[in-house]
């Protein structure tokens, strides 16, 4: 086993609104080795960008409550200030493709010029032509031709755009880049071809990532660890080999039963109603409402537990031997 | 091999492209001009059918030129002696060599595009009625004199106002709902009274009550010798009506420009710098500055033009010897050489300042493109 590049633990990240806090991100834990790919999945609106956004330390005004320990290659990076945080980690060690990615090229500067900034930043030693034959390499991985690094960006088409955000955030190196729906917003021919290239680059350069995504398929492709989100909370952990055939949340299994095969013929479900709000969220299990095996103790919180093969998930069906209770 | 002929080839389509550009932006500048220019002859033309009252005005000069000549000729002690007759035929000829000597003779519309023709090749001609302070007829005299107190009283307090504002919205936005953010946007709606409202309590405070300033004018009388002293003279008449321009727009202007940069600092793009691990600066220069200038720089050049036509009542409440009272004065009289003279110039400056606008946003903002997209 590689070393664990990244801990998280307890994250809580809540929002300040008039009608109380938004616990967006809340009580989340999970542990990612170097090389590995986790791809978080759940539906809109259940934390998943506010995860990467915790992660990153991209908070916007509103914040209320932001703890918790993100360990970073055995430092704990939540006590650095932010002008350390900025200088040693944005970038050059965590890098990112945010939502919508098409739009995180700033219109008025050159490709170029945008892609080098980071690396002229975060290296001293890096003089403007090392920068500029990086970021040509990167355009090479990415597989865009290098004469649009003098365009501007509303001179590139959306995937251009999108894959000229991803040789970005490769640039500089990091140990770790955090892909946030990066290929929500394209055709499915595109999507392929980016998940593609992402593969291309997990298997030749071992970075991490950390793939947010709705879209279950795409992240199987690319995923070695699964995470389940559900209303702020990580609901159940669990590598992509398992998680696939046996999901052990029901949210999860309904979420896998809703997801078109092609191997087998298997009517699609849904899950009924919404999930809930996540001001004044319910004490016990957030699921509990729609949940179908749902039974007296559901009223209370579950605890995480650790099952077979490493897979982690928080629901009163399971305890520590693993056994199925009421099920 | 192959790589050297495919450069040679980029260069000489780069070369072909180049000189393509220069006539592109030839053709567009062109263009551009002619479209003003266009802008401009009909602005002037309508300035000068409205300030003729469509040829009434003429009716009207016409009346006081009969009523002239019939009191200099009362006057006229030779006169008397002449029969009714003669003195009428007198009088018949000395009105018409009049209305020939201004004009008036010939049909409007020949005589409005006659003005046309002189007003845009500013041969503003002679007022009728007002005076420079030195004694000149001349209109170019008359608004040469007054344009400079106008420049120097509304281009101190425009551009005081404006970067003030700037900086101040830039560090309002990123103070976003801090107490004097809140303040800022509280006291944004009493930009509602106009300057000349806040000039009146200016000099009641520190002209009447406390001595402190003079109540108005641009230069103690009788004027210093000494330069260095007539400067310090002006600049002491000078602090209450700038003061005025600023403290009446400041806090709108502020709240205009803060809500403007929260909007821009809110876009993808410049969280991606932020992730990227820019500082803060850097960020504001680059990545919220730098797209929003175009925008910057359309308010400032308009900015720019509004400071030629002065403030009339701003003028007026503190006695400073401006254009704005001048085009006051010279709507009261009919004076119509002048007011087409204040439009020509104000016409011109206005064509100007869109043209080198639209050059400077091709340079500004590599999205607007000289002359179409054809590639």
């Amino acid at each position: 086993m590689s070393k664990v590049l990244l801990d998280v633990r307890n994250l809580k990240l809540y929002f300040r609104t008039r009608s109380g806090p938004v616990q967006a991100v809340d009580n989340v834990s999970f542990q990612l080795e170097e090389g590995k790919t986790l791809a978080v999945v759940g539906e809109s609106g259940c934390g998943k960008t506010s995860l990467t956004k915790a992660i990153l330390r991209l908070l916007p005004r509103n914040v209320e409550t932001y703890e918790g320990e993100i360990i970073f290659e055995g430092e704990d990076i939540m006590k650095y200030n932010e002008d350390k945080f900025r200088k040693e980690i944005r970038w050059s060690k965590i890098a990112m493709v945010p939502q919508a990615s098409m739009n995180s090229l700033n219109p008025v500067l050159r490709i170029e010029d945008q892609l080098m900034e980071p690396l002229l930043l975060h290296d001293r030693t890096m003089t403007k032509k090392k920068a500029l034959d990086r970021v040509k390499e990167v355009f090479n991985i990415v597989g865009l031709p290098t004469d649009f690094l003098r365009r501007y960006p509303f001179e590139l088409s959306g995937g251009m755009r999108q894959r000229a955000t991803i040789a970005m955030a490769l640039a500089a190196n990091p140990k770790l880049v955090v892909l946030d729906e990066p290929s929500s917003a394209l055709d499915l021919l595109t999507q392929a071809n980016l998940m593609n290239v992402l593969k291309r680059i997990k298997q030749e350069y071992k970075t991490t990532f950390i793939l947010i995504t709705h879209d279950i398929g795409t992240a199987s492709e690319l995923a070695d660890e699964i995470a389940v989100m559900y209303a702020g909370e990580m609901v159940e952990y669990s590598s992509a080999e398992y998680f696939y055939t046996d999901a052990h949340h029901p949210y999860s299994r309904k979420l896998m039963a809703s997801v078109p095969t092609l191997r087998e013929d298997k009517e699609l479900q849904f899950i009924p109603g919404q999930p809930p709000s996540l001001i004044n969220p319910p004490s016990g299990c957030r699921y509990a409402a729609r949940c179908e095996k749902r039974f007296e103790k559901c009223s209370e919180h579950p605890c995480t537990v650790e099952l077979e093969h490493g897979a982690k998930v928080q629901c009163w069906l399971y305890d520590e031997t693993g056994e199925v209770k009421h099920a | 091999m192959a790589n050297v002929e495919t450069a040679e080839k980029q260069t000489v389509q780069k070369t072909q492209r180049t000189s393509g550009n220069l006539g592109r932006i030839a053709k567009y500048t062109l263009m551009k001009g002619i479209t003003l220019l266009i802008t401009v002859v009909i602005g002037v033309y309508l300035a000068i059918l409205i300030a003729n009252g469509g040829g009434y005005v003429d009716k009207m000069r016409e009346g006081q030129i009969r009523e002239q000549v019939s009191l200099q000729l009362a006057g006229n002690p030779e006169m008397a002696y002449l029969s009714q007759a003669e003195r009428e035929q007198i009088y018949e000829q000395t009105v018409q060599i009049r209305i020939r000597q201004v004009g008036l003779d010939q049909p409007f519309m020949v005589r409005s595009f006659r003005y046309l023709w002189n007003g845009l090749t500013l041969n503003l001609g002679k007022a009728e009625y007002l005076l420079s302070d030195s004694g000149s007829r001349q209109v170019r005299n008359i608004l040469g004199e007054r344009l400079t107190p106008t420049l120097l009283l509304m281009a101190s307090g425009q551009m005081l106002l404006f970067f003030t504002s700037v900086f101040f919205a830039l560090f309002l936005s990123r103070r976003y709902g801090s107490v004097i953010d809140r303040i800022v946007v509280a006291m944004a709606p009493t930009s509602a009274a106009p300057a000349w409202f806040y000039g009146i309590f200016l000099i009641l405070i520190f002209a009447a009550l406390l001595g402190w300033l003079p109540f108005g004018g641009m230069i103690d009388a009788p004027p210093p010798q000494n330069p260095w002293l007539r400067a310090v003279s002006v600049l002491k008449h000078m602090v209450l009506p700038v003061g005025a321009i600023v403290l009446s727009s400041i806090f709108l202007t502020s709240y205009y420009w803060r809500t403007f940069f929260l909007i821009y600092s809110s876009e993808d793009y410049v969280d991606m710098a932020k992730a990227k691990g820019l500082s803060d600066r850097a960020i504001e220069r680059r990545y919220v500055l730098r797209p929003t200038l175009p925008t910057i720089i359309t308010s400032f050049a308009l900015t720019l033009i509004g400071l030629w036509t002065g403030a009339i009542v701003l003028e007026t409440v503190f006695g400073w010897p401006g254009i704005g009272r001048l085009t006051q004065s010279a709507i009261n009289m009919f004076d119509t050489p002048v007011i087409v003279g204040t439009v020509v110039i104000y016409a011109y400056l206005l064509a100007l300042t869109v043209f080198l606008l639209d050059i400077i946003y091709a340079l500004v903002d590599p999205r607007v493109k000289l002359g179409g997209g054809e590639k």
